[in-house]
């Protein structure tokens, strides 16, 4: 009896002990320390990194000189806040922008944590892991770079002021804002890293070596250190084929295939730009501000406006992506880093350091390509360099550069105009607080250590 | 019985020679519910004659004698004896004892964890299952409401929403179901919610409530909410009989809470508001001479206006009558049970479908059973079920559109034809059949338990089972809803429609062993030891289509579009497993002294393997005075225990894998030609399980043998509470689960029963019972408040407070001169509404959930009729008004509150008014009244519900025999479920807070018929 009993306690123990194992792996997730083990795996993650990069091109441009209200502004008055910088939508949109970099940078961070355990089994795929190193961590300077330039207070103004929290790793972390200074090194230094890597890329959407020469260009020229940015902006330029991205060939920059004229773009296969349209037969929120005005000659007023009928008059709406979604075509890049870019940071960064004619003659290069008025040779310092910030604006209406801008330079008033840009509804001083966007209550809320930005609330 | 002495005494009488003779009596057992018992063994003490009650209770006694003691016990049931005094009929009622259950050696026990000892110090409660069964309700959860104190379930909405079932409140400071839920364990297998919200009452034997510890730890981690155990009807040894079981009848519209808008009214408010896209202003010889003055025509027009004016004042639709409905309930059961000494068995299969308030909301469910059982000689058992349940629930609400929300907004002055003025550019139609959604439950499960006593007081018990279940959902958007042909979408593209399936497979086993031995008829030992193993796998696939056109139908989807309308295909997948092995101790002393202790030790795969081992253990002791020789020479106190249990608990609910890991899986998008692999949420790989630790006392009383009262205390503290805590936007994330803090909740449990009236044709009982439970944070480990959203002033959590308490505000009314209210902050100064609220200016308004719960209910039987009633109630809690039909110039358009003309604030100086001005001025004191409740925007959710009234009558089996003589027994009753509801709070309904559910009074007839 005793044996008999032995037995009956004895094999159901076994049994499931033996039978179910609690090692079980999801069906269809990967953890760690299994997960991110290839390459393949490790460019699936940078892939998602990628996608979760925010788009506000719309939204700065809206704060920018880009646009002017239109008769249907009134319709979203969300929009219309905004144009008209009110403090609680740049506090909403504040909170969307931090909190999104964020998003990309922690997708960085994650990947760059787990990319030391990537398995490699021949070159190709040790030279894939350094492409991917590179991209991660040129995507997470790029990231870095915008919050520290809507975020902080422009460059110049003491370079020991706040700037953006940098992270140490992923995770819960109360730490303070570092120093613009600080964040500028730190970006260099990530970038310096990714620059090193040879890497160029089939698809616009992969960062490539050039890109990352890009965004130093436009670092040094945010830090001021212009002999660089420059350097850096010739290096981007120094095989550049012109004739793929000016004259007749400019189209092709709004076109929906990867093409070798940009340098950079972000793939993306969701609508863009949509929240401009108020509807298809009626026109838009916001049309291209009256003075954004091109030469007849110029290639690029084709595809930067878009003439349409409102209140009874043609109107230059905004072209570009916006002309795509008019037309029912796909925008399925958006243009990140285009080599007009390097000219005119070139140019600005010859006329801050003094070569004001090298500066002129280099952008009047350009503009001669796409058929644009040249800038006047007569023209020298404050003036010189806001014409140079005007042609900008002509070149890149719509995409959040102007903005940034005038922000950085900060020497003149930003005007808020009233319907159709035919007066002047407010005026937005060139030092006043908002140009500095406010830390939003969901990191000051949680994180003690970080200060709020000068003029805006603060409520713990 | 009293006839019965009668006649004794006459016989006595007249008999006067005592005749010392052997006799035959003969009568009927029956238990309380006056079914009739077979099986019941009836003997003579002291003697070896006895016999056994047959399939209808009947029995027959021979050599029976005068001062006999006859004795009549059964399985489960209190032992009766009564001395024979010469009668030749002797019927017995015998009643249900739970601690009887382990008496016999070979107990056809279906819950192997039903273990006597544990029930002497912990606390196990049993739920009244016929009341449950008599209620006419499809949802087997609502059913339960106030069957034990303690065991909270509130309605959520609309037919067919899942209810929130809580055993003494939250023990998470995790909201919702997944993590609060008790266990569910059928017949020893463990079941998925949905697959006991869909049990076939008629099919329950039993249900008992394991609320502390001590009861719980055997089962470990997965029981720190509690446990429902669930023990369905077995088969019995005799004739086989068949019973058909049908309710047929009505559901009705319910509570209409809100009194809405007559024609003229509305007209006047929509005047006096001045929107012009109103008839009320728009008509209005106001709007003509402000926007008209210098039409030559002015005084046509305004004649002209006033004339349509007055064509609408004469429409006065109701739309609570026309758009809720009454509907139809029906229920049919029938069942077959029956079998050898060696084989029984039982077989049922149920059909109940219920319509619900709404045009387009109803639930359907089948299901069937076999629960097979077979002795094995005689060491053992072996029983064995199958069962298989579907379940449907139709709904016309969606996420974007709501039918049961426009009983609100229509005007009376519209009707079902013509353009609405409350939805602009849209008639009757194009608000209904715009949206359907269909859910089904699907589930099947076998298990099988072996039970077997190799030796006396050795039980080895094995149990194992697979349970599967099934939900799938699907909705349907038609291309001619207003939606879609109104959002500029191209009419390829038009049409919705999506399908999810989600299986869920969870496999028990479980195995335990328990060792019973008494040693001088005093001490009574039991150890035992148990391992078990559960595995839940699920499989969740998800697929959305466009430009179905009208098509309901995933063949219908048009495959070739692209961008935001190309179809999406996602899926999820899960499996966790779960061992345990535990051991158990028990000690009675001569039935006055008990102690019990009980450890588990509980591995998980959801947690890394350093981490994985987690433990629960209690120890109880109980005491029963009552057992002492001098106790029993009182007859006021018949019956006193006491007990007391202390136990720990871990707890795991609601934590995935990818809580404490870095977990990745595949997206949906994609980028250039690379699919993403996405983290799926910020790990932490500091997670640990929630620690329970409580402490139960009891006291249970009994009186003249007819007054029972029980009182429990306990106090249940959760340490490392988890809470998915707000964490700074810079991680790239908004929210970490954490291990946050330690909560309290403590409560008293009374219930009370008396039988007042005990005769054999008249009984009267009544019954009440209390639930109080009262929760508060103690501890918060990185902070002292946490707010769960950055936008809020008050915190969700705070050391000291109770986490479901409503804060804001105290409102001293509207300001006369601003149309805002006015707050009184708790320093005495006063702050109007137009001003920013600070954290320090808002007081506890009251708490969410009621914390005082219970019900009543009494039942009275006379001869062969029964009458049930149950009230249940609800004390001490708030709702917040939802006020969506007080209207302001933005929505005026649609249909408002009666009575809001008066008391809406328009002018400076309007005195003592309820609503603020209508016309928007001050963000602050906007976002005031809308983003926090205030003192006067809550109102008390005390209500008192009629939840049960059955009135059954029993043919008497004799008229049967006689008449129809194949109907062995015969039942017909009237039955209704949540009646009417009592309550001050002047919304719909203050369980759900919603304005559109509310359970819905059922009225049905019942016929119960056994052949």
């Amino acid at each position: 009896m005793k044996n008999i009993l032995k037995y009956l306690i004895c094999i159901p123990l076994v049994a499931i002990f033996c039978g179910c194992s609690l090692n079980i792996p999801p069906p269809d997730q990967f953890s760690d320390p299994d997960a991110i083990t290839t390459v393949s795996t490790a460019r699936s993650l940078l892939t998602s990194a990628y996608i979760s990069y925010p788009h506000y091109e719309y939204q700065l441009s809206i704060l920018g000189e880009d646009f002017c209200p239109t008769s249907l502004s009134g319709k979203d008055v969300e929009q219309q806040n905004l144009y008209r910088w009110q403090d609680n939508s740049i506090t909403e949109l504040a909170d969307e922008v931090w909190g999104a970099y964020y998003t990309t940078i922690a997708y960085c961070d994650v990947l760059l944590e787990r990319l030391p355990n990537v398995a490699i089994a021949n070159a190709s795929e040790e030279n894939e892991k350094a492409v991917i190193a590179s991209e991660t961590k040129a995507l997470k300077a790029l990231c870095y770079f915008r919050l520290l330039q809507l975020f902080a207070t422009p460059y110049h103004k003491n370079i020991k002021a706040d700037g953006v929290v940098i992270k140490t790793r992923i995770g819960v972390e109360t730490i303070a804002r570092s120093s613009k200074e600080v964040c500028v090194n730190y970006i260099r230094t990530l970038l310096l890293e990714a620059v090193s890597t040879d890497n160029v890329s089939e698809k616009n959407g992969w960062l490539s070596q050039k890109a990352v020469y890009h965004i130093l260009s436009q670092l040094e020229l945010y830090a001021g250190n212009y002999t660089k940015a420059a350097e850096y902006a010739e290096e981007v330029l120094s095989d550049a084929d012109e004739s793929l991205f000016t004259g007749t060939n400019y189209r092709y920059l709004w076109s929906a295939n990867s093409y070798e004229g940009r340098i950079f773009a972000f793939n993306s296969s969701t609508t863009y730009y949509t929240s401009i349209q108020y509807d298809e037969p009626n026109g838009d929120y916001f049309a291209v501000n009256p003075n954004v005005k091109y030469a007849q000659t110029d290639v690029r007023k084709e595809y930067n406006i878009y003439p349409f009928t409102m209140s009874g008059e043609s109107r230059n709406l905004f072209g570009k992506y916006n002309m795509n979604n008019r037309k029912g075509e796909p925008n399925n890049y958006v243009e990140m880093m285009r080599y007009a870019e390097a000219y005119f940071i070139a140019a600005e960064a010859y006329c801050r350091d003094g070569y004001e004619s090298k500066g002129v003659s280099k952008l009047n290069h350009y503009l001669a390509l796409c058929g644009a008025e040249e800038i006047p040779s007569t023209l020298s310092g404050d003036e010189l360099i806001n014409r140079i910030v005007d042609e900008k604006l002509l070149e890149f209406v719509g995409e959040g550069v102007n903005y940034l801008d005038i922000k950085r330079i900060s020497n003149s008033d930003l005007k808020r105009y009233a319907t159709w840009g035919k007066s002047t509804y407010s005026t937005i001083r060139k030092d006043s607080y908002k140009w500095t966007f406010p830390i939003p209550s969901s990191e000051y809320r949680y994180n003690e250590a970080v200060s709020q930005n000068e003029g805006w609330p603060i409520n713990r | 019985m009293w006839h019965s002495r009668i006649l004794l005494t006459l016989i006595i009488f007249l008999l006067p020679v005592c005749v010392v003779a052997q006799k035959k009596v003969v009568g009927n057992v029956v238990d309380t519910d006056r079914n009739p018992l077979p099986g019941v063994a009836v003997r003579i003490v002291e003697s070896k004659l006895g016999t056994v009650t047959d399939v209808d209770g009947n029995y027959q006694l021979v050599g029976v004698y005068k001062g006999a003691v006859i004795e009549f016990s059964f399985l489960g049931m209190t032992t009766r004896t009564i001395k024979y005094k010469g009668e030749q009929e002797i019927d017995v009622v015998l009643t249900e004892d739970a601690t009887q259950l382990d008496e016999v050696v070979v107990s056809a026990k279906t819950n192997i964890n039903e273990i006597d000892i544990r029930a002497r110090s912990g606390v196990v409660q049993s739920i009244d299952v016929k009341r449950v069964e008599e209620k006419p309700m499809i949802d087997m959860g609502l059913a339960l409401q106030g069957s034990v104190p303690g065991l909270s379930i509130i309605n959520t909405g609309d037919l067919g929403s899942v209810p929130e079932i809580r055993i003494r409140g939250n023990s998470s400071l995790r909201k919702g179901n997944a993590t609060n839920e008790p266990l569910y364990v059928m017949d020893g297998q463990v079941i998925t919610a949905e697959t006991f919200y869909n049990l076939n009452s008629s099919d329950i034997q039993d249900i008992k409530v394991l609320k502390d510890a001590a009861a719980c730890a055997l089962y470990g981690i997965k029981a720190a909410n509690g446990v429902l155990e669930i023990t369905t009807k077995r088969g019995y040894e005799g004739k086989t009989s068949v019973n058909y079981n049908m309710n047929i009848g009505v559901t009705a519209r319910g509570r209409r809470g809100i009194e809405m808008m007559s024609s003229a009214e509305k007209l006047e408010l929509e005047r006096l508001i001045q929107n012009p896209e109103t008839p009320g202003y728009r008509y209005s010889a106001d709007y003509y001479n402000r926007f008209h003055s210098t039409d030559p025509n002015l005084q046509n027009l305004i004649r002209e206006g006033e004339m349509k004016l007055d064509s609408l004042r004469n429409i006065n639709t109701d739309w609570f009558d026309e758009l809720l409905h009454t509907s139809l309930y029906q229920k049919h059961n029938l069942s077959l049970k029956g079998g050898s000494s060696a084989t029984s068995y039982y077989v049922s299969a149920n059909y109940t479908q219920q319509g619900g308030r709404i045009p387009g909301n109803d639930k359907h469910r089948m299901s069937m059973r076999l629960n097979l059982d077979q002795r094995l000689g005689d060491i053992g058992y072996l029983m064995m079920s199958v069962n298989g349940g579907y379940s449907k629930t139709n709904t016309p609400n969606g996420t974007t559109n709501d039918p049961a929300s426009l009983v609100y907004d229509l005007n009376p002055y519209e009707q079902k034809v013509g353009e609405l003025w409350s939805n602009p550019g849209r008639t009757y139609s194009d608000l209904m059949n715009q949206f359907s959604e269909e859910g089904t439950d699907t589930d099947a499960g076998a298990t099988a338990s072996l039970t077997i006593t190799p030796v006396s007081g050795l039980d080895i018990a094995a149990v194992g089972g697979v349970n599967f279940s099934l939900a799938e959902n699907h909705q349907f958007t038609p291309s001619t809803a207003y939606t879609e042909t109104h959002s500029g979408i191209p009419e390829e593209e038009r049409g919705i429609y999506s399908k999810s399936k989600l299986s869920t497979i969870n496999i028990s086993s479980n195995v335990r062993i328990t060792y019973s031995k008494t040693f001088n008829d005093k001490h009574d030992f039991t150890i035992g030891a148990n391992t078990d193993y559960y595995m839940t796998s699920s499989d969740n696939v998800l697929m959305r289509g466009y430009g179905v056109g009208t098509i309901n139908s995933a063949a219908a989807i048009n495959q070739s579009l692209q961008g935001n309308r190309q179809p999406y295909v996602s899926g999820l997948r899960d499996k966790s497993a779960q061992i345990g092995i535990g051991i158990v101790s028990g000690y009675t002393y001569d039935g006055t002294y008990d102690l019990f202790a009980t450890y588990k030790l509980d591995a998980s795969s959801l947690l890394p393997s350093d981490k994985r081992w987690n433990s629960a253990w209690a120890v109880g002791a109980g005491w029963t005075p009552s057992q002492y020789k001098f106790f029993k020479r009182q007859r006021v106190l018949t019956a006193l225990n006491l007990k007391a249990s202390y136990g720990y608990m871990a707890n795991l609910n609601g934590v995935s894998i990818s809580s404490t890991v870095a977990s990745f899986a595949y997206s949906t998008s994609k980028y250039e030609n690379q699919r993403p692999l996405d983290l799926l949420a910020l790990y932490n790989s500091d997670l640990k399980p929630e620690q329970t630790k409580s402490i139960d006392a009891g006291l249970s009383m009994q009186f003249f043998k007819r007054l029972t009262i029980d009182v429990n205390w306990y106090n249940r503290k959760t340490e490392d509470a988890l809470l998915d805590v707000p964490i700074p936007a810079s991680t790239g994330y908004t929210s970490l689960k954490r291990n946050i803090g330690s909560l309290q909740n403590q409560g008293v449990e009374l219930s009370l029963n008396a039988k007042l009236v005990d005769l054999y044709n008249w009984t009267f009982i009544i019954g009440a019972n209390m639930a109080y439970n009262h929760n508060k944070v103690l501890d918060l480990y990185y902070t002292d408040k946490i707010y769960t959203s950055d936008e809020s002033i008050v915190p969700d959590y705070e050391v000291g407070k109770s986490y479901d308490m409503l804060y804001g505000p105290y409102s001293l009314g509207i300001n006369p001169l601003t149309g805002y209210p006015v707050f009184l902050l708790p320093d005495g100064t006063e702050k109007q509404a137009t001003e920013v609220l600070k954290p320090e200016d808002v007081i506890a308004l009251g708490y969410s959930t009621p914390p005082y719960t219970g019900s009543f209910n009494l039942t009275l039987t006379y001869k062969s009729f029964d009458l049930d009633v149950d009230f249940y109630y609800s004390l001490g809690g708030i709702q917040r008004y939802n006020y969506s039909y007080v209207r302001t110039k933005d929505d005026i358009h649609k249909n408002a509150v009666a009575g809001q003309t008066e008391n809406m604030w328009f002018r400076p100086g309007d005195q003592d008014k309820l609503y603020p001005t209508p016309f928007y001025t001050s963000t602050t004191a906007e976002n005031n009244i809308s983003l926090y409740p205030n003192s006067l925007t809550v109102g008390s959710s005390n209500y008192l519900r009629l939840s049960l009234i059955s009135l059954r009558y029993r043919v008497p089996p004799k008229w049967l025999e006689k008449h129809i003589k194949f109907v062995k027994y015969a039942n017909f009753a009237f039955q209704a479920s949540n009646l009417f509801t009592w309550t001050k709070y002047s919304e719909s309904d203050p369980e759900s807070g919603t304005l559109a559910g509310t359970l819905q009074p059922v009225y049905t007839i019942n016929m119960s018929l056994t052949f």
